[in-house]
């Protein structure tokens, strides 16, 4: 038993290890973000600095970026209110199906993944064009929406493939429809995976950055873009894209921490199995 | 049942059909952006691709990055999940920040990378040279430039796996690897037997949704390297972005796009037959 | 089965609602505002907010970005037939491109019709040269960017040595100056812009890119020599140079880990800030070795599709570049106005001006061919395989003539 302890210690030192060495470019990063060029990339590397928080005010307050903030924040939320349901059900139909197109069909969709995003450029921007939704919320969750389908349907089915048919059914022989059985036996087992699955689609969404550079502009202008805007031709623009870099991180991570609750909770379907 | 599939189908349909559409059919025409019309040439844009050195020479390069960051990431990803999964505490505070490399937007972690990497005021070298110790040429060396691009791709993907491996973990029946335990398997017999066994569809699906994206490998490349030295890291992906946005022939890069998609499919279908052909259903 | 209205469902319904209404107000609102697509450096941002301001009443959406997602984006919606933006940057190489393509709007008449209003005699004439395309005039410069040959003065002098008067003495000085901690030189070779780096070596040991009927030069033996002498300064270079491009560069020189090189005029302020650099007044800057170094015009044009009335748009931009303004901006970039770029205020006020003045009587913009960046694409690419040891640099030219002949054969050169 000490022994066993002891190595419970050990690994998890090796963990808290792997994961400082891991946040080293972010939070070298983050330094850059607080320093002056002159400063921040300074041979030996400089630790002991004053810090100013100049370019993160500059780009939260003066360069509108609290606004780009707004709208990721919109794009992202809709497109994984509307993509996960949907990829859900579509997971459940294939996971379920008996039919020997169900597999095809699964790797079909992936074709949109396997395309280089840039070859779908032009054709989405001449679409957006012709429906004259350019530079609105539509365009950008409709496109996320799709490009994520695949994705969603691939993880989410994943999971479904884990959870018996018997509990299936099970539930049809106690009377239950299709769709009772899904939402109501099926469903609450797969929680950490819609979680994950939600996780990915938002991250995804948000920080999207080929098709938000191309569908939208000025009035649904996202935090990617607005970043990328800064990528270069100025040393002062790599401390702003530094400091949004940081920013833009927040919501993120405040949606992992929200979703992890149901990660951690997956434990309890063995009984149900039984 | 079909019911269940209609919105998702509906969907993709409309928003897809026509960029996927409009892809295949430039790809056999001459499409010269700066000009006027199409011109048909049939297979010309494939043959002329398939028959180039560059094609192949990328596609080699891009095959030995995407092999060794997948399977860096993939053992890296696995031991962490599986690691969380034995430890069991702080659990939550080390998957959240093991996860943020992934929470980062690409564009600027590519550029975070950038300030590790780079010659002399990067991260890397600056903290050697302050030892007086010169450090290789992280990006411009041919071999130091692909182990570079393989660590920034693990560095940003690896959370990615480890959280879908985690879930996993932790949403499996727990009483088989009880049962495992008791009938005095150790650890790593329990591993083999019983726990890689269980997560073989889910490492299917990472392992396969990670070839697919990192085939099309393409921000860190772009920002890190840009295919240099020389063309010691020019990807595929990299090319096509050439040919449609420096050499304008979209019709060209279109055909190199299909490539690439025929490509991923056959290694996927592939890899899912042979496992298939070695135990049960995996997808 | 029951559908109870959760408060999931109702959020869903709420969000569609909230994304339909932009989408139906777009299409009511009647005065929309001028669209500009720009690439995006201090001075261009300085012109775009005077633009915003420039006429009472007319307001300008400015979008600013990396050069290279701005000519991408340029490129999709031009291509694609869009009447916006109706303002767009383009600099020396892309503007033939665009203006072949018949994407821009000529502006000889109504730079004709301006000409007395807006003093437009005063822009220089190599400015203007920048914006054209055979013999019509595309756009209208902001500025004029050329390459200076910087060096530590500080360092020079304690040696006792001179700037180069050739490009081999700058690598017998680059291999003087060469420490361990500090690079005899730094180098920007990372391929994702036209070579203007290897402009003034190409054009002085080498015979420059091309005959008169476009016929590339690559092969032959001082073409060769040329890039075969900059694998040679290569070698006391900042390592990684083949992943650097201008901002690397930059930070080479500010971080004090480089003693020469090329560097554009537009970044030597960043030299004396104390923010951004650590050898604030050591820098001096001359023109390279030989001049015929490169230089390029930022400009902006008008797309030929706009909706907007072309006359205003020009008005407009031409109200922007005023005296005052190009005045204001000129610690940023180098001013396209005679009066401003002359006056010898600025001169001593700016201490590298002196260097611009000299460096823009002799510098030579790349070639005006409208397949320049396809061009650039191909045989950057062999000159700077050569360059690192990936291919011997006889093949590597000889390969870069071959394909750079086919591909301009390809677009219909070389008849007759």
């Amino acid at each position: 038993m000490a022994a066993r302890r002891n190595r419970h210690r050990l690994l998890l030192a090796a963990l808290v290890l792997f994961t400082l060495v891991n946040l080293v470019p972010i939070l070298w990063g983050l330094l850059i973000s607080l320093k002056q060029p002159a400063d921040a990339f300074a041979i030996p590397p400089k630790l002991i600095f004053t810090p100013t928080l100049e370019f993160h005010q500059e780009v939260w307050l003066e360069r509108g970026f609290a606004g780009y903030l707004l709208n990721s924040l919109v794009i992202a939320g809709v497109t994984v209110l509307i993509s996960v349901p949907v990829g859900t059900l579509a997971a459940y139909a294939l996971a379920r199906m008996r039919s020997r197109v169900a597999q095809p069909l699964l790797i079909g969709l992936l074709a949109v993944r396997m395309l280089p995003q840039i070859l779908l450029a032009i054709p989405f921007f001449v679409m957006a064009r012709w429906l004259g939704i350019i530079d609105t919320y539509p365009a950008m969750v409709l496109a996320m929406v799709a490009v994520n389908q695949p994705f969603t349907i691939w993880l989410m089915r994943s999971f479904f493939a884990d959870v018996p048919v018997e509990l299936d059914e099970a539930a049809l022989i106690d009377g239950c429809n299709r769709w009772q059985a899904f939402r109501l036996v099926v469903l609450p087992t797969v929680r950490p995976g819609v979680a994950v699955t939600a996780l990915f689609s938002m991250l995804l969404a948000y920080n999207e950055f080929l098709f938000a550079l191309i569908l939208t502009g000025s009035h649904t202008k996202t935090l990617p873009v607005a970043i990328a805007e800064y990528g270069g031709e100025d040393i002062n623009y790599w401390s702003l894209s530094a400091a949004g870099a940081i920013g833009i991180m927040l919501p993120p991570v405040i949606f992992t921490l929200l979703v992890q609750r149901h990660l951690i909770r997956g434990l309890t379907f063995g009984a149900v199995k039984g | 049942m079909w019911l269940f599939l209609l919105p998702s189908v509906l969907i993709m349909a409309l928003v897809l059909a026509y960029p996927l559409a409009s892809a295949v059919y430039y790809s056999f025409f001459s499409y010269y952006l700066g000009g006027t019309g199409l011109r048909f040439v049939g297979l010309g844009n494939y043959l002329g691709l398939l028959a180039e050195e560059r094609f192949w020479s990328d596609l080699l390069t891009t095959v030995i990055i995407v092999g060794a960051s997948v399977a860096l990431q993939l053992a890296i990803g696995l031991a962490l999940a599986l690691a969380l999964y034995a430890v069991g505490a702080w659990v939550r505070t080390i998957t959240l920040l093991n996860f943020l490399p992934h929470v980062v937007t690409p564009v600027v972690a590519a550029i975070f990378l950038k300030w590790m990497f780079m010659g002399r005021w990067g991260l890397l070298d600056s903290v050697f040279i302050s030892f007086n110790v010169f450090p290789p040429d992280w990006l411009g060396d041919p071999i130091w430039a692909k182990a570079s691009l393989v660590l920034a791709d693990t560095w940003r993907f690896m959370p990615f796996l480890m959280l879908v491996l985690y879930a996993g973990l932790q949403s499996f029946d727990t009483s088989l690897i009880e049962a495992a335990e008791i009938d005095g398997a150790n650890g790593w017999q329990r591993l083999r037997y019983v726990i890689l066994p269980m997560m073989k569809p889910l490492i299917v699906f990472v392992v396969a949704i990670r070839v697919m994206d990192a085939f099309r490998f393409f921000d860190l490349v772009y920002v890190l390297t840009n295919g240099g030295p020389g063309t010691a890291t020019e990807t595929i992906t990299l090319y096509t972005y050439q040919l449609a946005f420096r050499m304008l022939e979209v019709g060209r890069a279109s055909a190199l796009g299909v490539l690439t998609l025929l490509l991923i499919a056959g290694l996927i279908v592939g890899m899912i037959l042979f496992l298939q052909r070695r135990g049960r259903e995996v997808v | 089965m029951t559908f109870k209205p959760t408060g999931r469902r109702r959020l869903l319904a709420l969000s569609a609602a909230a994304l339909a209404a932009p989408a139906l107000a777009r299409t009511a609102r009647a005065d929309e505002p001028v669209q500009l697509l720009s690439h995006r450096y201090p001075a261009l941002e300085f012109y775009a907010k005077k633009l915003t301001t420039a006429v009472p009443g007319t307001t300008v959406d400015a979008r600013l970005m990396p050069s290279g997602q701005a000519a991408q984006l340029e490129r999709i919606a031009l291509s694609s037939g869009a009447s916006t933006p109706d303002v767009l940057w383009v600099n020396s190489t892309t503007v033939t491109s665009f203006a072949k393509s018949g994407w821009l709007e000529p502006l000889d008449a109504l730079w004709d019709r301006h000409r007395e209003e807006f003093h437009l005699d005063d822009i220089n004439p190599a400015s203007l040269r920048g914006c054209s395309y055979e013999g019509h005039l595309y756009a209208m410069p902001i500025t004029t960017n050329v390459l200076l040959y910087a060096y530590r003065a500080d360092l020079l002098e304690a040696q006792h040595l001179a700037p180069p008067a050739s490009w081999d003495d700058s690598v017998t000085l680059a291999q003087a100056l060469n420490t361990p901690r500090r690079s005899g030189t730094t180098i920007s070779l990372k391929w994702d812009m036209p070579p203007y780096e290897l402009q003034s070596v190409l054009n002085t040991v080498g015979d420059g890119w091309f005959d008169k009927d476009w016929h590339p030069r690559f092969a032959g033996p001082r073409d060769i020599a040329a890039i075969a002498l900059y694998e040679r300064l290569t070698r006391f270079a900042v390592p990684g140079f083949t992943a650097q491009s201008n901002d690397e560069n930059t930070v080479n020189f500010a971080q004090d880990i480089a003693a020469t090189g090329q560097q554009w005029a537009t970044r030597c302020a960043a030299m004396d800030k104390p923010e951004t650099s650590r050898v604030v007044g050591r820098i001096q800057w001359t023109v390279p070795p030989g001049g015929k170094q490169a230089m390029t015009t930022d400009a902006y044009a008008i797309n030929r599709r706009t909706e907007k009335d072309k006359d205003a748009l020009f008005r407009l931009l031409a109200q922007a570049l005023s005296e005052t303004n190009q005045r204001e901006a000129a610690s940023l970039c180098v001013p396209p106005r005679r009066t401003v770029l002359r006056d010898p205020d600025i001169q001593a006020r700016l201490r590298w001006y002196p260097a611009v003045s000299r460096a823009l009587d002799v510098a030579e913009p790349l070639p005006a061919l409208a397949e320049f960046n396809e061009v650039a694409e191909l045989a950057t690419k062999r000159m700077v395989q050569a360059i690192v040891g990936q291919m011997p640099v006889q093949d590597a030219m000889s390969a870069a003539s071959r394909e750079v002949t086919d591909l301009l054969t390809a677009r219909g050169y070389y008849k007759s």
